[in-house]
């Protein structure tokens, strides 16, 4: 007894330890096992040109512009491009947007791009050349894209453009306003350095056809889609029309197209919208004609936001039944009303004639622009074609031996840059297997992190940086570019805004709160102890941008 | 045993008017306590808002955790505790019974923490007025408990109760009346901080977390050692009673007042004892001063010291006297009020156990009038013995 009390009287007064509890593996007690795990942002599952954005935003937020840039060339040889007539669906889908207002990524990616062009960009080195040699034929964004990427993976090849410079649509369709022609040529010269052969005025049909590629060992057709569509009336041809593609064509390359003063534009898409936009730069009053209403117009709607503020008017609900002539010179339209009816296979409300609403509208031009369509007529019966469109595979095969096609004429592509590039980056993984003769892999689908998924007890509210315009009256005087640069100072301050949804920052959080002390910081990123980690998963719950996933495991 | 006040020690010290809840600030301050977390509860607040100014306006050098509960506010203390360092909080009734498992560990721990309890009722029926249930359910958690009268005996006690409780390694609460004391002005006497300092040293506890020699604090005491652990704590929690009456001698040496671990008025020769605690104690010295007017010798002891129970001082006042009257403002229900039953238990082992009279008043924060006191007293007189464990003022009696 005298023993143990003596016992007593030493014990500290106080439980301590100064041997650790490394003995106590409470790793066994685990059911849930935690596992870094980076995610697809929802912005990059979006961008039709798969870039890495949550990734090139993370270095911008450290002024790491070069890096940054280097990022998106990874994917899209045209981020300045891009940083310009991209509609942006990744900014439609930010998550940020649910939080307060969506990342300004586009600006981010023109930032990047223009950053870089006063610097000493690396070319790519082709690390192993192979002996194939492809054909891509059509200099647009599909068909850049494709060679840039084949090129990268070391094939040799060759871009025939039936121009006189290569671009396509991008050169020859979208206005300078919108997108400089230096910026355009600057990334084109970066595609060709990397030792790509370009054959301008070779157009497919006249000056060569499919036939004549035998000695390339694959083809890449990505013609575009650079045929207007017509509206069906006679005259069409007549002095004072024009088609939409035949007007832009003329003004995207320098020409001073002399228009009279008042102008009508027929059509609601896109290329309506820019070709109203550079009717009205030239000097004339500009009246977009539609048949439908505003709800159903294709255009990006704030194309249409802008054209209004430019000073453009819109007459809906209108369509063209005759062009009228006095003397052998346009005079005017003769037009029908229309009301909507029910929704056609687009989705959108029919619109149907009013009978004997007939009423003119009176004009110096008529530009029509009701949607384009690829000249087809070179293409033999192989070729399946539905609405004068190829039908490829998932792989962007066409079904004619080694020929694989995409951009705008392929069936059911979506006419924007953007999703050109995606196809001529997927074609150039389909050839490359196609050469390797190798089975085509469709990609694995990865996680993608939405809002719900993120712990946005993490973030700060913080406004979205405001971009500078120029004002409207100076805007319509000439083709100068619309929106302004911003400073690096901006471009950190936005980017530090993104959450980097499914991308470790290593923020530490989830070393700061394991409780076991399991998580173990390394260069480049976090590694997990699993003999102590005992899957209370408070790492997953507290990573601010869903990078942990959790597995369940069954021990025996 | 009888309050002890000296003039001329009084003297050097400044006075303040003062509400209980403010005297428990100055107080706080005064001992210069660094780390503070409070969870604000009615009708304590306004020590956490009194608290927060002086840090605010650093009047008070100390760190003020604004905490989401009062479990986390004593958690936090645990933590803050074991670097070494002064701390405190406050509470009251349901904020105390939500802390309750951190209580344990506090004391199991032998952290010296201090906090302020002011009793109030506990619902249901939903009260915010004064009961001492909350505290007194708190009887087993291994804390020091005080339960003071006034505002100057709540200000002083807070000081001693740093004083003991850094001595012996185990936390310390000061209780008081909710409303009675908390939001009643005072005039207090505030000594000097020199004053203060030289009788509560700086903490330096024994064992605290060293970063220079890691070690872990509260682990797993395998079997053979968790019973040995127990028995220290308990030995140190009696030794306490000892360190509590040394306290405030020392005390009264430097700041000229003096209150007892038990406080005794005319009990010497007296027959009759009342037996009561905190700010009613105060009305009872008026029924006693009346009574002994119409020639019964009655007298009245006040308990201030309930953990640990100050026993043997109690007995020896009571051992002699006819008969104990003992007036409860808390119920342990099934066996009536706990002052009462902690004394009967107290006497279970001595040879002579006077008949010991337990009384119910005042729950919810009722008045405990003259009437019913003397209405108590009477009724222990006339009665040879109690016929149940507790008799309900106005109702049964």
């Amino acid at each position: 007894m005298s023993n143990l009390i003596e016992e007593i009287r030493n014990l500290p007064y106080t439980v301590i330890s100064h041997t650790n509890m490394l003995w106590n593996k409470t790793g066994t007690w685990r059911h849930v096992k935690p596992y870094y795990e980076n995610k697809i942002a929802q912005c990059t599952s979006r961008c039709p040109c798969g870039n890495d954005i949550a990734e090139f935003i993370l270095s911008a937020s450290r002024g790491e512009f070069q890096k940054g840039y280097e990022i998106i060339k990874m994917k899209s040889p045209f981020p300045g491009v891009c940083g310009r007539v991209c509609y942006h669906p990744c900014e439609t889908y930010c998550n940020r947007g649910e939080f307060d207002e969506p990342i300004a990524i586009q600006m981010i990616e023109r930032f990047l791009a223009d950053y870089m062009s006063d610097k000493e960009r690396i070319i790519p080195e082709i690390i192993e050349r192979k002996n194939k040699r492809v054909a891509v034929i059509g200099t647009g964004p599909a068909g850049f894209s494709c060679a840039y990427h084949l090129a990268l993976k070391g094939y040799s090849v060759v871009l025939f453009e039936a121009y006189e410079k290569p671009g396509g649509m991008l050169r020859y369709g979208i206005p300078s306003y919108r997108l400089p022609k230096d910026v355009l040529d600057r990334e084109i010269k970066d595609i060709l350095d990397i030792g790509i052969e370009l054959k301008t005025n070779t157009r497919l049909g006249n000056d060569f056809s499919l036939d004549n590629l035998e000695e390339y060992d694959a083809v890449y057709l990505a013609i575009g889609a650079n045929k207007s569509r017509s509206l069906g009336l006679s005259e069409e041809s007549a002095d004072g029309v024009f088609s939409g593609l035949e007007f832009l064509e003329r003004v995207n390359s320098g020409e001073r197209v002399e228009l009279g003063k008042k102008v009508m534009v027929v059509g609601g898409g896109n290329t309506a919208l820019d070709t109203a936009r550079c009717a009205i730069r030239c000097g004339s009053e500009v009246t977009v004609v539609y048949r439908r209403s505003r709800n159903e117009m294709p255009a990006w709607q704030e194309d249409v936001d802008d054209a209004l503020e430019e000073g453009i008017k819109f007459v809906f609900l209108t369509s063209p039944t005759e062009i009228l002539f006095e003397g052998g010179i346009f005079k005017g339209i003769r037009c029908l009303k229309m009301e909507l009816g029910e929704p056609d296979e687009s989705g959108r409300r029919r619109p149907i004639p009013i009978k004997d609403s007939d009423f003119t509208i009176s004009g110096n031009n008529i530009i029509v622009s009701i949607g384009e369509e690829p000249e087809i007529s070179f293409l033999n019966e192989s070729f399946e074609i539905k609405d004068k469109k190829v039908i490829t595979d998932f792989s962007g095969f066409s079904g004619v031996r080694k020929v694989f096609a995409g951009g705008d004429l392929v069936y059911k592509s979506s006419a924007t840059v953007a999703s050109a590039i995606g196809f001529g980056r997927s074609g150039a993984e389909s050839i490359d297997f196609f050469l390797k003769n190798e089975k085509i892999k469709v990609k694995e689908e990865q996680k993608i992190t939405k809002f719900e998924d993120l712990n946005i007890d993490y973030f700060k509210s913080a406004g979205r940086i405001i971009l500078s315009e120029l004002a409207v009256n100076e805007r319509i005087k000439d083709f100068s570019e619309i929106i302004g640069c911003v400073s690096s100072e901006e471009v950190i301050y936005e980017s530090e805004r993104c959450f980097t949804c499914g991308l470790c920052t290593m923020c530490d959080n989830c070393l700061v709160f394991c409780p076991d002390m399991a998580v173990k910081r390394k260069d480049t990123g976090y590694e997990i102890d699993y003999d102590y980690c005992k899957g209370c998963s408070i790492c997953f719950e507290e990573c601010p941008r869903n990078v942990i996933s959790l597995e369940r495991e069954i021990k025996l | 045993m009888e309050i002890s006040v000296k003039e001329e020690k009084i003297n050097n010290q400044q006075s303040l008017l003062l509400e209980g809840t403010y005297a428990v600030a100055y107080a706080v301050k005064l001992c210069r306590v660094k780390v503070i977390t409070v969870y604000p509860i009615t009708p304590s607040s306004a020590i956490a808002e009194r608290l927060a100014e002086m840090v605010g306006d650093e009047e008070l050098d100390a760190k003020y955790i604004k905490v989401e509960s009062e479990h986390s506010a004593m958690a936090s203390l645990i933590g803050a505790s074991h670097v070494g360092v002064r701390t405190f909080t406050a509470t009251s009734s349901h904020g105390l019974a939500y802390m309750h498992e951190t209580l344990h560990w506090a004391s199991g721990a032998r952290l010296p923490i201090v906090m302020s309890n002011t009793n109030r009722s506990l619902g249901s029926p939903w009260s915010i007025l004064a009961e001492q249930t909350d505290s007194l359910s708190q009887r087993d958690t291994g804390w020091i408990q005080f339960y003071c009268e006034s505002n100057q005996e709540i200000f002083d006690t807070l000081i001693q109760a740093y004083r003991i409780a850094e001595q012996v390694y185990i936390p310390a609460m000061v209780n008081m009346d909710a409303f009675f004391s908390t939001h009643v002005l005072e005039n207090i006497v505030i000594p000097s901080q020199e004053m203060v300092d030289s009788y509560l040293p700086e903490f330096e506890p024994q064992i605290k977390i060293d970063l220079n020699k890691p070690s872990a604090f509260g682990g797993v005491a395998p079997g053979d050692s968790y019973f040995e652990f127990k028995y220290k704590m308990e030995e140190d929690m009696l030794k306490a009673v000892d360190v509590a009456v040394k306290a405030d001698n020392e005390f009264e040496e430097i700041f000229g007042r003096r209150y007892g671990i038990i406080n005794c008025y005319l009990c010497e020769d007296a027959e009759t004892i009342l037996v009561m605690t905190c700010t009613a104690a105060g009305t009872g010295r008026v029924v006693i001063d009346n009574m002994r007017k119409k020639g019964k010798k009655v007298g009245l002891m006040k308990i201030r010291l309930f953990r640990p129970f100050p026993s043997e001082a109690i007995i020896n006042v009571l051992k002699n006297k006819m008969k104990i009257a003992v007036i409860d403002r808390n119920i342990s229900r099934g066996v009536g009020g706990i002052f009462a039953q902690e004394i009967r238990a107290a006497f279970y082992n001595t040879k002579y156990h006077p008949p010991i009279f337990g009384f119910i008043a005042g729950l919810g924060g009722r008045d405990i009038t003259p009437e019913q006191i003397e209405k108590a007293l009477n009724y222990t007189i006339e009665s040879d013995y109690p016929d149940r464990e507790a008799y309900w003022l106005d109702v049964d009696v």
